[in-house]
Formats: structure tokens, C-alpha cells, sequence
């Protein structure tokens, strides 16, 4: 049955196509060899390299070093812009976005925050709330929706309750919605879990009171998510300054540092280079896709029908769905003001590595995304073919050198050494590789002091039970990036595409959320 | 404050620049660095062209040891450190010499390639070797009785009671007796044995009489080590591709330092392709025979821990000498003493001089 109220797009039965078993004929041929692209690209590159490295060392060894310098330069154009946003970042930290927005009439804008969680600890919902309860903004045009799961049980159903009791009268609506655990055809998950109650919302409180659908704007947040005071004044801003508010989303910055003394080394570098990698995308919004924590029009998500219900990355999917719905027309606006989350914390070291790369694997599950995208333009010719182009190289490229970069250079990159046989092994080129990339890799390290000393600028003041030299420990942990990008982005990502090429479509795991 | 926030993201035509700007930097640097991984250097004396160079890759034995090339200190060894690679060498011959105090010193005259590495592994014997004396008496307390003075260049570490005579109190030393046994007798290459085959074919390279029959034949890692004649000789009997490097080595000029560009062995000066490979079409011998300093050789066998070193016990003593031919054969002595016997167990040298067994003690 269509609904009148989605696009035209919209409307396609395979819309919200989560994998290929759910089309048929020649769409689910197309859809599944597009699953298979990612996983085969970069099997093929890194097998490549190996068997180039045996039986052609010198074309791989002169490869090596062209792709050691493009690292470098890669590195030094992407501090460029993470240096830019740090800037940005503080500066709009320090703005007075009250007064910057008292220039607009925005009394009529309800913000809706929808908080999905599951199992999460009281106290983590708690300080979420808390920290929204405290922003300079008219609580009364704030709507709480505690979205719990039913089968999560009745300890995340009375917690939700307490919830509302001890925070109802600090805003406008507080509303409690209970995502039934067996609709058919949906994925547990925050996405099916989001889209539940942001009908509810719809129907219980936007409608009933008249609130119209362009006045809404609609933060979902992960439950550990803080807010910064005046983060719905920047939003506001932002919104009302942008060219097509209702055709655009809006992306914080989400900052892992809720629990940074917290937590692990380990955990402390992969959450921050999560945080640097958005900062960098903040400036360059042309390459940005909505990521975690992100604010929309609720307008905009009900000509969608909200989020896709039937697959993992549903953060990122919703801008796609907007945009491929949207014929091309829609925009991320990065707003460049922070939000907090939480770094990876379980009760054990061993539980943290685990919870951080399964974390991880669902994060760059998001390749399904570039299947879904691939797919669409195939069927949506109202997107510019050069807008398709350009999307679809930068998807390519970055799923690409997510899983292939690092597994390069700081594994592969020996290769031709180990594997080049006696006639490589005796050539200048034999023993100069390995000083070449060595080097080369030691000027790309300096990337690493900027992040270091971007990093301490926004970690949390010390808690005076932790001493004065864990400082010198988060400086000196970006040292770990080698590994940790091997370990916590590429083995993940190549984990996630291995198992969408061969049919082994994962599911959503919620991250734990634990605090000491 | 205005009506934006003041300070605005990167903009479009900014970053664009910046992105091209790298993109030439690549572009730009990639030739340099390309020449410079292949060993192409930029000669500002030959008019400033681009000249090919080669290298030296030297490891040593012992923590400690001085590094020369050309007379030049260019590395002290250390723990993790025992190795240097010198790049950027001209071609031609070039002195290396590897030095410790209170050690013998390594020499070597190499030839260096365009864009090849020239290997060699250096050895640094001590002048005076320490052993722990075997005798066949031992005091109660668990001292070695050596009956009479022992007439070797050596330290020892055990403690020592010498006495004139055997006394009632000393018992027998059971090592004593097991390792006797040793030099009782050779691991003797019989007919038909698979050693001796791969010996005798070895062996059939050279014009020397056919291979002895009482000849101690050791094999190691490819390396056949088999005695012929008089001689001593390697033999490398592994895949040719695993072929250590000085085998079937180009003959060079040595002893006269020449900045001349020498010939690479074989092939020509191609950047990219097989540039000292021995295909199999090759004649090439992979045997060299070691020297002996014209001394006859009671035993053989490789250096604990080596193919590229051999112990041989000759009528002055036990010497190490290397296989590495290229040049000359460094030979540093290990023990002097005359017709002393040798035999390696378990990575473990025993000398033996008709009176009293040595364990001569290896040091790193």
C-alpha cells in the first residue's frame, strides 16, 4: 500500500532494501554482486600485493613506496583539516549561540530527542538526560522520548519509568515508547527501536497538539550521548541559516570522552580517532554522511518513513535514504560543537579489546550502505550522473583504504623483503626499501603529535583520584596507532566485508555501556 | 558579534589548492625518491648527473666490534645492532675490516656493484681462547687434576689442581671418558650412503682424486662440507635459488682500490629485473675449497651455529676459516697447539692433545 505521505521515490517497494534476500529477480542478482564488490576489491589488493611482492618484488617494491608517500600526503592533507575543525570546534564552543540566535523567530521549533536504548545502565541514561535537561533552551519545546525495547525485560522498562518520574516535569512531553520485540521482517536494533517511537511521537504528541511536522527538529541520540548547553541554540542556528533546513541534517561532532579516564590506552586512541576522523569529515561536507548522534527535520524523516528498520548501520543509512529519496537534493550540515559519548569500557581489559572490535565491525558494516547506494543509482537517474560518480569513488575509496591502508603499509609493506626471492634480496632496492617506507612513515608520525596534542585539549578535567601523569600517557599513546589501526579499523572492516561478500549478513550488536 | 560565528569552515577552493598542491608534491617526489630507493645518486663532480651506486651489507659476530670500510669507523656493533649497510657506494672494490680488542680483526676486499649489495659476514675470534679443561682425573671436590702442564695458548675457566702424579684420592672424570670416545673414531662416509653420493657428485667438479673414503662428510643447511685429497671443500648441494652469495661469485680485482665501475656478474644494468641471478643454464661450480695454509687436515666441521664458517684442525692447531672465497679466506686460530684433534657436539667444540680434552668456550 503506498503511503501519501513519503516522496515519490520513496514509495519504490525497494526503497529500504536491507540485503539482497529481500528483492527478487534481476534486482537481487545486481544487489547481491554489489555486496560481494566491496570484499572482493580489497581481498583482491591485499592478495595482489602478496603475490606481486613474490612474483614481480620490484613492481611491488616501487608500488609500496609510491603508496607510502600518498600515505604521507594523505595524512598531512587530512591533519590540515582536523587542525582547521579543532579551531572551529573550540571557537563554537565559546560562542554565545543565545544570543546568536535571538535574530530569528524559532519560538515555534520543537526539538524531539529520541534516546533508543536497551540494557544500559540507570546511570547512563541519567546523566543523558541530565545533561539535556541543562541546555539553554525552553525546556517546555523539548520532547523526551525514552525509547526502550520490550525484550529487554522489565528492569529496562522500570528504569525507563523511574526515568520519567524524576524527569517529567523538566520538559515539554516526556514520553515513553516500548518497541514490540516481534514485528516481522524488522532487525532488533536502534533503527527499528527509533522508527517505533518516532511514530509514537507522531501520534501521541506532535499530532494531538497540533505541532507541525517543519517545526520539529528530531535529535536522536545513543543513550550515553551529553550534550553541551547550548547545543539545540547552535542547532537552531544552523538550522535557520541553512539554505534548505528541511532537506539537510545536522552532525555534532561526537567526542568519546565521557569515561576517558576510564578508560583503556587502547580505548582512549581508537574512541579519539573516531572523534578525529568526524572532525576531519566536518570539513569537508561534501564527503559526510550522518554518523551516531545527528539532529533532522521531522519532516524530513516522515517523507522517508523514518528509519530503515532491517539493517545495521541505520545512522548513516537515514542521510542516504534522504538523499537518493530527495533526488540528489540533500544536504549534512556539520555543525562543528561536540557532543560526549562514551569510550569503550567493559569491566575487563580482554572485554574491552573484544567490545571495541565488534564495535568497530558493526561501524564499518556501514559498507552496506555503498551497496545500497550503488543499487539506487542505478534506479534513480533523477541524481546527477556526476554526483552519482562523485559519491560513488569517494564511498569505494574510503570502504577501500579503510580495510587495505593500514594492512599495507605496516604489514604488507615487508612483504617483497620476506617474500622477493634472491634476486630481489641482493638489489639496492631490496635493502632501501624498508628505510625508504620507514622513513616515510616516521614523517607521517608527526600527523600523529597534532593529534596528540588535539586529543588533550578535550578530555575531560582530571578527576583527582587519577594522578597527573595518565597526561603524559595520553600523549604518548598515539604511538599505539599502528596498531590500533590494524587491530580496531582494518581487520574489523575486512571482518564486515568478508561476511556481506559471502551472505553472512550481520546483525546489530549493542554496544555495552559500562562505567567504573 | 556578527551574524555567523566568526570563524567559517575550510573553504572549497582552499582545499582544492591544498589537494593539488600534494598531488604535485607526489607527482614531484615519487622519480626522486624512486632513484634514490634504487640506488641512483646525484653526482654534483661528474657534472651533475644521476650516477648508480651500490652497497655493502656487513654483519658481525661479536657486540663491540668496529665496522671499517675503506678505513672509515662507520658502525660499532651492539646487541641489536651487529650488522651496517653502507648505500650509496661507488662501484668497485672496496676494504672492509671488522676489529675487536683482544680479537683477531676480519678483513675483506668486496666488490661492489651498481645497484646490488655486496654481503659479507665478518668474524672475530678471540686472541686467547677460553676452554674448560677435561682431564681424566678429578679431585673429590670436583677439580680438575691435570697431572702435567698444559702447553696451549688458552685460558682456562674451570678450577685446576695441578699435580705430579696420579694420587689415590682422584677419581676417574666420566666425561672424560664419554668424550674420548668422540675422538675414538669418524663419522666415515660409507658406500652407498646417501651423504656420500651427494658428496661424490659434489666431488666429481673437481679435478682432484675421487672423494676419500675415510673422509668425514658433514652436511648442514645445503652446505656439504667433504674432503677430497688433500683438500677440504663446500659444497652447496640446497635449491639453487638459496644459494649463498659468494658461491660461483664473479672473479674481481682486489687489492687495489679502483673507483672504475665494475661489471655487474652476469647481467647487465637493468632497474628493474634479474640482475645477479644464476639461472640454471649457468656452469657454475658451488664448491670452494678451503684453505688450509697448505697444512694437513686431521678434522673438519662446520662452526656452531654456521655454514659459512669451518673449523678445521690442522698440524698448528684448530682454526675457523670462512667459506666466503671472494677475495681471499679469512682464517683466525682458534686454538694453536700442534696435531690437536677436534670434533663439535651439540654446538659444542672439544679439542682434544692426546692428554687432555678443551671445551672451547664460545662467546657472543
Amino acid at each position: 500500500m503506498k503511503s501519501p505521505h513519503l516522496l515519490e521515490y520513496a514509495q519504490r517497494d525497494d526503497f529500504k532494501v536491507g540485503r539482497a534476500p529481500d528483492l527478487s529477480g534481476r534486482d537481487r542478482r545486481l544487489y547481491r554482486i554489489l555486496e560481494v564488490l566491496p570484499g572482493l576489491f580489497s581481498w583482491t589488493t591485499l592478495i595482489g600485493v602478496l603475490l606481486l611482492s613474490i612474483y614481480a618484488p620490484f613492481i611491488a617494491a616501487y608500488f609500496i613506496i609510491a603508496f607510502s608517500v600518498y600515505w604521507v600526503l594523505k595524512t598531512a592533507f587530512l591533519s590540515y583539516h582536523l587542525r582547521h575543525n579543532w579551531k572551529r570546534l573550540r571557537h563554537n564552543l565559546l560562542v554565545d549561540w543565545a544570543k546568536m540566535v535571538e535574530r530569528f523567530e524559532y519560538g515555534h521549533l520543537y526539538q524531539v530527542v529520541i534516546l533508543p536504548f536497551y540494557k544500559e545502565p540507570e546511570e547512563v541514561i541519567n546523566a543523558t538526560i541530565q545533561s539535556i535537561a541543562h541546555a539553554r533552551y525552553d525546556s517546555q519545546n523539548i520532547i523526551i522520548v525514552l525509547a526502550s525495547e520490550e525484550r529487554a525485560g522489565t528492569e529496562a522498562r522500570e528504569i525507563a519509568e523511574r526515568m520519567r518520574e524524576r524527569w517529567k516535569d523538566s520538559f515539554g512531553f516526556f514520553l515513553l515508547t516500548t518497541h514490540p520485540g516481534d514485528i516481522v521482517g524488522e532487525m532488533p536494533g536502534k533503527g527499528s527501536n527509533a522508527t517505533w517511537a518516532a511514530e509514537k511521537v507522531r501520534t501521541e504528541v506532535l499530532d494531538p497538539h497540533g505541532i507541525l511536522y517543519n517545526h520539529t527538529l528530531v535529535s536522536i541520540f545513543d543513550i550515553d550521548t551529553t550534550i553541551y548547553p547550548d547545543y539545540f541554540n547552535c542547532l537552531v542556528w544552523h538550522f535557520m541559516t541553512a539554505a534548505r533546513p528541511l532537506k539537510s541534517s545536522f552532525q555534532p561532532v561526537p567526542i568519546f570522552n565521557n569515561n576517558m579516564w576510564e578508560a583503556s590506552t587502547l580505548s582512549r586512541v581508537v574512541a579519539m580517532s573516531s572523534t578525529f576522523w568526524e572532525m576531519v569529515q566536518q570539513e569537508r561536507p561534501e564527503r559526510m554522511a550522518t554518523f551516531s548522534s545527528h539532529s533532522v527535520s521531522f519532516k524530513a524523516l516522515y517523507e522517508v518513513g523514518y528509519w530503515q528498520t532491517n539493517m545495521v548501520s541505520e545512522d548513516s543509512r537515514i542521510y542516504w535514504n534522504l538523499m537518493i529519496a530527495n533526488d540528489g537534493e540533500y544536504d549534512v550540515i556539520p555543525l562543528s560543537y561536540p557532543v560526549s559519548m562514551d569510550a569503550n569500557v567493559a569491566p575487563s581489559f580482554f572485554g574491552t579489546l573484544k567490545n571495541i572490535y565488534r564495535q568497530h565491525r558493526r561501524w564499518t558494516y556501514g559498507v552496506e550502505n555503498m551497496v545500497y547506494i550503488s543499487y539506487h543509482f542505478t534506479k534513480n537517474k533523477n541524481i546527477a550522473l556526476k554526483k552519482r560518480v562523485r559519491i560513488l569513488l569517494q564511498q569505494a575509496e574510503g570502504y577501500w583504504s579503510l580495510v587495505t591502508n593500514p594492512i599495507m603499509l605496516f604489514i604488507l609493506g615487508w612483504a617483497p623483503i620476506f617474500f622477493g626471492g634472491r634476486v630481489f634480496h641482493e638489489t639496492v632496492l631490496s635493502y632501501n626499501l624498508p628505510i625508504v617506507v620507514r622513513n616515510l612513515l616516521v614523517i607521517a608520525m608527526f600527523g600523529l603529535v597534532i593529534s596528540s596534542i588535539i586529543s588533550l585539549t578535550l578530555i575531560p578535567p582530571r578527576p583527582k583520584n587519577k594522578s597527573r601523569l595518565r597526561y603524559i600517557v595520553m600523549a604518548v599513546q598515539w604511538l599505539l596507532v599502528p596498531i590500533t589501526m590494524i587491530a580496531f579499523s582494518a581487520l574489523p572492516g575486512l571482518d564486515a566485508q568478508t561476511r556481506l561478500m559471502l551472505g553472512k549478513y550481520m546483525g546489530f550488536w549493542v554496544t555495552p555501556k559500562h562505567r567504573k | 558579534m556578527g551574524e555567523n560565528p566568526g570563524l567559517q569552515p575550510l573553504p572549497l577552493r582552499r582545499r582544492r589548492y591544498t589537494f593539488f598542491f600534494l598531488v604535485l608534491l607526489f607527482v614531484a617526489s615519487l622519480p626522486i625518491l624512486y632513484l634514490y630507493a634504487a640506488g641512483y645518486r646525484f653526482n654534483l663532480d661528474g657534472g651533475g648527473s644521476f650516477v648508480s651506486t651500490g652497497g655493502i651489507y656487513i654483519s658481525a659476530d661479536k657486540t663491540g666490534a668496529a665496522i671499517y670500510i675503506n678505513d672509515e669507523l662507520v658502525r660499532e656493533t651492539r646487541t641489536f645492532r651487529r650488522a651496517f649497510y653502507a648505500q650509496g657506494i661507488e662501484p668497485g672494490t672496496h676494504r672492509v675490516h671488522v676489529q675487536k680488542e683482544g680479537h683477531h680483526t676480519w678483513v675483506k676486499e668486496l666488490p661492489v656493484y651498481p645497484y646490488l649489495v655486496t654481503e659479507a659476514l665478518a668474524f672475530n675470534m678471540p686472541e686467547v681462547p677460553q676452554v674448560r679443561t677435561i682431564s681424566p682425573w678429578k679431585t673429590s671436590a670436583g677439580e680438575t687434576v691435570v697431572i702435567a702442564t698444559s702447553s696451549l695458548n688458552a685460558s682456562t675457566t674451570n678450577d685446576i689442581v695441578i699435580s705430579a702424579r696420579v694420587l689415590p684420592a682422584f677419581v676417574p672424570d666420566t666425561e672424560y671418558a664419554s668424550l674420548l670416545g668422540l675422538f675414538a673414531s669418524s663419522t666415515t662416509v660409507t658406500e652407498g650412503t646417501a651423504l656420500e653420493r651427494i658428496a661424490t657428485e659434489v666431488s666429481s667438479f673437481l679435478d682432484n682424486a675421487p672423494l676419500t673414503s675415510a673422509t668425514t662428510t658433514q652436511l648442514s643447511s645445503g652446505v656439504l662440507l667433504f674432503e677430497s685429497g688433500e683438500g677440504v671443500f663446500a659444497g652447496w648441494v640446497g635449491p639453487r635459488e638459496q644459494m649463498p652469495y659468494y658461491y660461483c661469485a664473479e672473479d674481481f680485482e682486489f687489492s687495489i682500490l679502483t673507483s672504475v665501475e665494475a661489471q655487474p656478474p652476469i647481467y647487465g644494468k637493468e632497474l628493474i629485473g634479474p640482475v645477479q641471478h644464476v639461472p640454471e643454464d649457468v656452469e657454475c661450480e658451488p664448491v670452494i675449497e678451503i684453505d688450509r695454509g697448505g697444512e694437513k687436515v686431521h678434522a673438519f666441521d662446520f662452526y656452531p651455529g654456521s655454514t659459512d664458517l669451518v673449523l678445521l684442525a690442522r698440524s698448528s692447531g684448530v682454526y675457523v676459516v670462512e667459506i666466503d672465497n671472494r677475495a681471499w679466506q679469512n682464517t683466525q686460530p682458534l686454538i694453536i697447539g700442534e696435531d690437536l684433534d677436534m670434533r663439535t657436539v651439540n654446538g659444542t667444540i672439544y679439542v682434544y692433545d692426546g692428554r687432555l680434552i678443551y671445551q672451547v668456550l664460545i662467546e657472543n
